[in-house]
């Protein structure tokens, strides 16, 4: 199995949120390109910054859902969060370690994959349900 | 110097990031581990760490409430605390520099980025450490050199006070200050040094001030400060500039030297006094050798005059003339037995007497002598002791002392006043008096509100030949006889005198020691007493009388000759009937030398005692030299001729 596949966004990835699925779409493409990024290009500066860049928006797109998550009233709030806190630190730690040589590339790859594919279709998905079950009518 | 690795206690619940403690560890820290649910205080008091490291992800509400904590305990609150989050509110940050956390570390961040925090961190906590040592060691030190000084301020015994020269104003003083100069501390800070009148001589401040124009700091100017009461003491001013709080001071210390300057006025007078002894008592040798001389040639002087009106007895007229001249001479003779008084060379009977007698006596004299312009005024003890002394001197000493007085107020008319006192001179006596022991003495003090004596003739008033009279008037030699007898007697006198207003003179007489004062019955009854032999020789029958009566009385066996040339046929003719030979010197027809070497001729180991008067001729040596082992002089008291007996006898 090729390691560094990419994501293939459908419709099964969405949660029934539009704004999180936006960012999540945005998030596949950021993984995407970042495959193609590492391949194509040797400039380790660029490469750096290019994974600042994703953690900078996972960053972004955590703070945006848990704020949603408080606004609806979400009960998963608080679990959720520390998922994301946990996230974010390992990918934090990785870069870190990608920069002193210490992690393969195909290792923060597939770290990403992994991370979207379950966070995205499992815990994520709780949220969506919970907004389906509570927002609709209001919407 | 080896330093100890520097020490951060990491607490976390990221059991991955371990990649941060290799890194730290790297560094050369050295790291504690612990988990949020560890009892965190504990540990951290136990490790003692330089920094701790919060890195909880499940919560970053927790880590701040470990950092409060850890602020709030006094060992743990100087330790350095950063904490990293992820996804942090701002209001998380808030509470966290709140809490007191130095430093804040948001993620993601880079390894290199945290490990420079931290060094940050440590280098802050180790500046502040190190800045924190320097300045307590300094405050100790600061406050070790405040509280030398202040001493130093405090207990000094001299004036000390701060000035501030622009405005003058005092700052501060001393206590010494207060207490010399009698103003409190509080009424003198906050205003100005010129308001108080310190000094009775403005030219002290002149001095103090002038540091700007001199460069120079002042050390001991002498002048006179005035105390708060008026009083003005002798002080000694030294002053410094000083620059104190960024301003320009002065600092002034003035040394009270009132006492110091007492005791060298004393000396002075002691110093001139003693001077003046000296003076007085060459003076006394020198006039006293001429005198002599003097009275030999009077005697030559007189005699031949005398021989010469034998021859000439009825050429009346040049008779006239001679008698004029042995009038004059006679006059000499008087001026030369004071002179010989004042050189104390005269020796007189001092026997003990009451001096009150005496001054009733002349006093008595005195008022049916003065005019009615001068009043008396007497106050004279009656139950005074008695003194060793010849009461014709007494009479004269206070005699002269009154005639002078009565000069003094001829013209103008005054009062004389005169008292007696016994009085006790303590140790050390009196300005003045400087030779006097201590003990009881009897005091004259004679003093008249007559023209008085100028400041600068008063120490030579005891001259002899110093006079303010005009010629024919006075010898001046009164007051010099009357020093003469009074320190003859070991007394002393003094003299003060207010020109214009008064004059006093203050004489002092030891009293008899109470062994002297036995009655001359006990007296007799002490002194030895013997049975030999005496042959007594003097020209005047009277006297070979008195003395062979006495001698008698003693035990002896005397013959009384008063020839000389019948004293040595007597002893001729009985060379072994004799003891002990006394003769006069003064003979008519041979000398009491001559005989006596005549009787030494006869019975060379024979005691013999010559008494003589004043004479050129023979004195103790001599008369040693010629065999004669005995010497009195005359006036002679008994008793020093009973000894004088004994102790030549019991020589043989």
């Amino acid at each position: 199995m090729d390691q560094t596949q990419k994501i293939i966004w459908t419709n099964d990835f969405k949660i029934g949120i539009d704004d999180v699925d936006l960012q999540h779409e945005y998030f596949v493409f950021l993984i995407n390109r970042l495959i193609d990024e590492l391949k194509i290009s040797d400039d380790t500066a660029y490469k750096h910054r290019f994974l600042e860049e994703l953690c900078l928006y996972a960053a972004f797109h955590f703070t945006s859902e848990e704020n949603l998550m408080m606004k609806t009233g979400f009960p998963g709030l608080k679990a959720h969060k520390l998922l994301h806190r946990y996230l974010l630190s390992n990918l934090n730690d990785r870069i870190n370690y990608y920069r002193l040589s210490r992690e393969s590339e195909k290792e923060i790859i597939r770290f990403l994959i992994d991370w979207f594919t379950r966070h995205t279709l499992e815990e994520d998905r709780l949220f969506g349900q919970f907004m389906c079950e509570t927002s609709n009518p209001k919407r | 110097m080896t330093q100890t690795a520097q020490s951060i206690f990491i607490i976390s619940d990221n059991r991955k990031s371990g990649l941060l403690a290799e890194i730290l560890s790297g560094q050369g820290y050295c790291l504690f581990h612990a988990s949020p649910k560890d009892d965190i205080s504990t540990l951290v008091n136990h490790a003692g760490p330089d920094l701790v490291l919060i890195d909880i992800e499940r919560s970053i509400r927790s880590g701040i409430k470990i950092c409060r904590s850890l602020k709030r305990e006094k060992i743990s609150k100087a330790i350095p605390v950063i904490i990293t989050a992820m996804l942090p509110d701002l209001q998380d940050k808030e509470d966290a520099f709140k809490a007191g956390c130095s430093d804040f570390i948001t993620k993601p961040f880079s390894f290199a980025e945290v490990i420079v925090r931290i060094k940050n961190s440590l280098l802050i906590r180790k500046n502040m450490e190190s800045l924190e040592q320097v300045v307590d060691i300094q405050t100790k030190q600061l406050k070790a050199e405040k509280e030398r000084f202040s001493k130093l301020f405090l207990s000094s015994p001299d004036a000390t006070c701060l000035i501030r020269l622009p405005d003058r104003c005092m700052i501060d003083l001393n206590p010494s200050f207060e207490i010399m100069f009698g103003y409190s501390k509080e009424k003198c800070v906050g205003r100005g040094f010129d308001e108080l009148n310190l000094f009775a001589d403005s030219q002290i401040k002149e001095v103090m001030f002038d540091l700007q124009g001199s460069q120079k700091p002042v050390r001991d100017f002498e002048g006179r400060a005035i105390r708060a009461c008026g009083e003005i003491f002798d002080v000694s001013v030294s002053s410094d500039a000083a620059t104190i709080d960024e301003e320009s001071c002065l600092i002034a210390i003035i040394r009270d030297i009132s006492a110091r300057k007492a005791s060298e006025k004393e000396r002075k007078v002691l110093e001139d006094q003693l001077q003046q002894a000296h003076k007085l008592e060459s003076i006394g040798t020198l006039a006293g050798g001429i005198a002599h001389d003097f009275n030999n040639i009077l005697s030559v002087i007189i005699g031949y005059t005398q021989l010469a009106m034998l021859h000439i007895k009825n050429d009346r007229e040049t008779c006239g003339k001679l008698e004029q001249a042995l009038a004059a001479s006679s006059r000499a003779k008087d001026l030369v037995s004071q002179i010989l008084m004042f050189c104390r060379k005269e020796t007189r009977e001092l026997k003990p007497l009451n001096v009150q007698i005496i001054a009733k006596e002349v006093l008595k004299f005195l008022r049916s002598s003065f005019p009615s312009t001068i009043k008396i005024k007497q106050d004279i003890a009656p139950d005074c002791d008695m003194i060793l002394a010849d009461p014709t001197q007494i009479h004269q000493v206070i005699m002269n002392i009154c005639t002078n007085a009565f000069h003094a107020m001829k013209q103008s008319g005054g009062t004389l006043d005169v008292s007696l006192k016994q009085v006790e001179l303590s140790d050390p006596p009196a300005a003045g008096l400087v030779y006097l022991k201590p003990g009881q003495y009897i005091r004259i003090q004679v003093s008249d509100t007559g023209s008085g004596i100028p400041k600068d003739t008063l120490h030579r008033i005891f001259e002899p030949y110093y006079t303010t009279r005009p010629k024919g008037e006075g010898t001046g030699l009164g007051l010099a006889v009357v020093h003469g007898i009074v320190t003859g007697l070991k007394g002393g006198i003094t003299v003060e005198s207010d020109p214009g207003k008064k004059t006093m003179f203050q004489l002092f007489f030891p009293v008899v020691p109470p062994l002297e004062k036995k009655s001359p019955e006990e007296i007799l009854t002490v002194l030895p007493r013997g049975n030999e032999r005496i042959l007594f020789v003097d020209d005047d029958p009277i006297l070979v009388e008195v003395n062979q009566m006495q001698l008698e009385a003693f035990g002896y066996t005397v013959t009384g000759v008063s020839d000389s040339l019948t004293a040595l046929e007597f002893f001729r003719k009985d060379p072994d009937g004799f003891d002990l030979v006394i003769t006069d010197m003064t003979m008519p027809d041979m000398t009491g030398d001559v005989l006596a070497g005549k009787i030494l001729e006869i019975r060379p180991e024979i005691p013999i005692i010559l008494a003589t008067g004043y004479s050129e001729k023979i004195n103790p040596e001599r008369a040693e030299a010629k065999g004669i082992r005995g010497y009195l002089n005359k006036p002679f008291l008994q008793r020093h001729l009973a000894f004088k007996i004994r102790e030549l006898l019991d020589q043989n």
